[in-house]
């Protein structure tokens, strides 16, 4: 099992959005994918289809000290999801989350007792630094995509992320990309930052743009992908195309 | 955490105006000192992203 966490510096970057898509993306060309919320926001399902309702997530089973495996969905896509689940309360999630510091190997432990098919990704949708959740998948993944759009206080606090990031203690550190996400041409601002990050961040400047689309969150609106909705838009190219990028990095043998 | 850059994607328009004057080997220099000059010109437009860079000292 290939693992990838993707985290963004600040909210509403889109990290859910493309945890969601590239799972899709992965399961709507047959290679398995597990799409895994590590987030308390517990939205990640909304993309899948999952009933607002529905408070079922590995969270909310091991908060009541239940097995959490048997939370996981197959999605209308194909691709596999195990929701973080509602908790009743904050006090729920404050336990969940000493727990987790005090056992800073459990979700290795975990997904290693996992009987998934051969090849699967994993797909782990990330809550912002610091957080328990997100620190047990960086402990794990095999590469990580930090999620920013195009904005100057993006910019800013994704540089702060990545220092923060190269000072942890993990060593080898996994490859770490920057997808740039909500990319408009249009706008010179967005140019700029793309140049600057070409120039500044080249080699770790993921090569696909995911671009600025409407159809994304009209696609959630109606329950669905945008490979579902709008598979001819440009943000189901650009996110096709980001899942293929992924893929082969993934397969590279440096790590 | 940074993977060793790839080399820089160069059109084959510009390499083979270099290669016609025997400096094929530039082309990628040439690439790169576009894109420095464009980041260069973003950085003067935005103070901000300019103190990010460290380039407003």
């Amino acid at each position: 099992m290939k693992r990838v966490a993707l985290l963004g510096a600040v909210g509403g970057a889109g990290v859910t959005t493309l945890t969601a898509h590239l799972a899709a993306a992965l399961a709507g060309a047959a290679r398995p994918a597990l799409a895994f919320d590590a987030n308390p926001d517990n939205l990640l399902r909304l993309h899948f289809a999952m009933r607002w309702d529905d408070p079922a997530g590995f969270a909310r089973a091991l908060a009541r000290g239940e097995p959490w495996q048997q939370e996981a969905y197959r999605s209308p896509d194909g691709a596999d999801l195990v929701p973080f689940g509602e908790l009743q309360a904050d006090a729920e999630l404050a336990r969940l989350a000493a727990l987790l510091s005090g056992q800073p190997d459990w979700l290795a432990v975990q997904l290693a007792t996992l009987d998934l098919p051969q090849h699967t990704v994993a797909l782990f949708d990330c809550a912002r630094l610091p957080s328990p959740f997100t620190e047990q998948v960086l402990a794990v993944a095999d590469l990580v995509l930090l999620v920013a759009t195009p904005d100057a206080a993006a910019y800013a606090a994704t540089q702060r992320l990545l220092q923060r990031l190269a000072r942890r203690p993990r060593a080898p550190q996994p490859p770490l990309y920057l997808v740039l996400n909500q990319f408009d041409a249009a706008q010179r601002l967005h140019r700029d930052l793309a140049a600057l990050l070409r120039t500044a961040q080249q080699a770790m400047l993921a090569p696909v743009l995911v671009h600025r689309d409407a159809s994304v969150p009209e696609s959630l609106a109606c329950k669905q992908t945008t490979f579902a909705l709008a598979p001819h838009s440009q943000a189901a190219h650009d996110l096709q195309a980001l899942a293929t990028w992924m893929l082969a990095r993934l397969g590279r043998k440096d790590g | 955490m940074s993977p060793s850059p790839p080399p820089a994607p160069v059109s084959n328009d510009i390499r083979s105006l270099f290669a016609r004057f025997g400096q094929a080997e530039d082309a990628p220099r040439y690439l790169e000192t576009v894109r420095d000059a464009a980041a260069q010109q973003a950085l003067l437009r935005w103070p901000l992203l300019a103190e990010v860079q460290g380039a407003a000292q």
